[in-house]
């Protein structure tokens, strides 16, 4: 009979405790910086093979693929120390996914800025060293020619002196050809912080400065042509702003 | 003694009957084995559809069909224009209902494909063949085609084993030939090549010619500049381009424009695996030609500078006057070509017909 009464005087309780709300558990804290690549002809906006651009040199070009890869992203702490967020990325100019860039878990502290690779890094810059996707796949830079991968593709077509359309692709690779970019930039993450920066390459100042690449004089095709490369790798330095 | 043989006899004889009656049940937890592709090394991850998983039962099923007329009301199967010596190709042309001849695209390889058709008017190899019920291919008489099928001896517990249908009947004209096709996509997902002789060289299994190498010197490096559009592994790149077969393009040589009508598609048609490229000819869309020989001529000297969308691949500098290659370069290109033959893809028994 004592026990019943226990009984009874503990069911309400336990209702009372089965109908409690959850209490929602604390969330890890996320700490994040999101990277949003963007695109412009000097402040043109980028579309593909439809908008006809005027380079440095008045070559009037289309553009049908800018794609390429970013490594060792880094943030840079205001000691000079530095956060590795990412190996590295492959970015797909018309790929909306392959231009947003998450990275979570951002230690707290004061930063000055952000570096990164154009290319590949040497120790990734090995054929069959990234994993065998078909984006990686269309990337490799044949193992007769080196191995490895392309840094870079960008593809289109210009109007030659004539007027006449002609295709063009700025094909980049090889360890030699790999940009290092530097882009200071004062931010601080704290707890929970969610930071959003855009990161935006003029893809005309691949071929303006301090070289300025003409399609009629250096060619349309820099593939295996160290010195047009080499071109091409000197202008890519201030190709991203943020 | 007499009665106990007889009693034995009509026993084994019920036996056998019994044996013999079609079997359509299976238990109600009865579950289709989960079927793993086997992927090759350096392949990438293949495409598989998440609404038909791949099954020993759906595989069973696809390859009986692949090679059964019983869906068509002519004759045909998917092996009549699909010959194994010819890597599941044809030699002669398909001819369309509008007039346009069309090469038939090789059964190889195909769960790596993001489209299908020369124009990737198909995106999913999941449909795909639905359009073989239709009156250029199968003709099929659908009614007919259900009776059949449910009066079978085998495709009753097939279809009950591969997709749980207990009564083939009760299925939509619709939805029947979906199954059917989810069946054959399943076994064409399997057909998978790589063992060619590029493929053991590479495994260090074999060595090349030195003409064969010198081949491979041209495809993989800008000599012949093949790489960018068949690279390795899959010898695909998997993306539609104007290779500038020609200047003028109307009709079907419009290709992907067909299915964009986006003018920068003009005159672009999917580029396709170059493996078992040697038991594939006549080449390009149309079959305009016949020999490796002459396809390597076309690349050499007779490219189309001023075809709309070329690729930019197409028209390098160096290319303006054709690649310039030597007789021995290009037979050695032809040479290399032939080493990506897998004899092994086409004796593969699981691929042959099962009847």
């Amino acid at each position: 009979m004592k026990a019943l009464c226990y009984l009874l005087f503990f069911i309400p309780f336990l209702f009372t405790l089965s109908c409690k709300k959850d209490t929602p558990l604390p969330q890890p804290k996320v700490n994040e910086l999101q990277l949003s690549i963007q695109y412009n002809i000097d402040n043109v906006s980028y579309v593909t093979n439809i908008n006809k651009y005027v380079n440095q040199a008045g070559n009037h070009f289309s553009i049908s693929r800018v794609s390429y890869y970013l490594s060792q992203i880094k943030l840079i702490k205001s000691d000079n120390s530095s956060v590795l967020v990412k190996e590295y990325q492959y970015v797909d100019a018309d790929n909306t996914s392959s231009n947003k860039l998450i990275f979570n878990s951002i230690p707290i502290g004061d930063y000055i800025g952000i570096k990164f690779n154009i290319g590949l890094d040497s120790l990734h810059n090995i054929s069959d060293a990234l994993p065998t996707t078909m984006e990686n796949i269309n990337m490799a830079w044949p193992q007769m020619m080196g191995g490895g991968y392309h840094f870079l593709k960008m593809e289109g077509n210009f109007l030659d002196s004539l007027g006449q359309s002609f295709g063009y692709a700025m094909h980049l690779g090889t360890n030699v050809c790999l940009i290092p970019i530097m882009l200071n930039k004062k931010f601080t993450v704290s707890a929970d912080s969610k930071l959003s920066f855009n990161l935006v390459m003029n893809i005309n100042e691949w071929y303006k400065n301090p070289n300025i690449f003409d399609f009629n004089k250096d060619g349309n095709y820099i593939m295996g042509n160290m010195m047009l490369m080499k071109k091409i790798t000197e202008n890519g330095i201030d190709v991203f702003t943020l | 003694m007499k009665r106990y043989i007889i009693v034995v006899f009509i026993v084994v004889v019920f036996a056998i009957l019994y044996s013999c009656k079609k079997d359509t049940t299976l238990p109600a937890d009865f579950k289709a084995t989960p079927y793993t592709l086997k992927i090759p090394a350096r392949f990438p991850a293949p495409i598989i559809a998440i609404d038909n998983p791949m099954t020993e039962e759906g595989i069973k099923l696809g390859r009986m069909f692949y090679y059964d007329p019983i869906l068509s009301t002519n004759g045909k199967s998917c092996v009549t224009c699909h010959f194994r010596e010819n890597s599941y190709s044809s030699a002669p042309l398909f001819l369309a209902s509008n007039g346009a001849k069309i090469s038939v695209i090789p059964h190889i390889n195909l769960a790596w494909n993001p489209d299908f058709l020369w124009d990737g008017s198909e995106p999913t190899l999941d449909r795909e063949p639905l359009a073989d019920f239709g009156p250029e291919f199968f003709n099929t008489n659908m009614s007919e085609l259900i009776q059949k099928l449910k009066n079978h001896p085998k495709y009753p517990i097939l279809f009950k084993q591969a997709f749980n249908i207990d009564d083939i009947a009760t299925l939509s004209e619709k939805d029947l030939q979906l199954k059917i096709v989810y069946a054959i996509t399943q076994f064409l997902r399997t057909m998978i090549s790589a063992d060619s002789k590029y493929d053991k060289m590479l495994k260090r299994q074999v060595n090349f010619t030195p003409e064969e190498m010198d081949g491979m010197q041209t495809f993989m490096t800008e000599r012949g500049d093949c790489f960018h559009c068949h690279g390795d592994p899959l010898m695909t790149s998997n993306t539609f381009n104007n290779n500038g077969l020609d200047s003028v393009l109307t009709g079907s040589n419009l290709g992907r424009y067909l299915v964009t009508l986006n003018d920068f598609d003009k005159g672009k048609f999917s580029s396709p695996t170059l493996r078992n490229i040697e038991l594939t000819a006549p080449f390009m869309h149309d079959g305009r030609f016949t020999t490796l020989e002459e396809v390597v001529e076309f690349y050499n000297s007779g490219v189309n500078w001023n075809s709309p969308n070329i690729d930019p691949i197409m028209t390098k500098p160096a290319k303006k006057y054709g690649l310039g290659l030597s007789t021995t370069q290009k037979a050695n290109l032809v040479k290399f070509l032939k080493t990506l033959t897998d004899t092994a893809y086409i004796n593969n028994k699981d691929f042959m017909s099962p009847f």
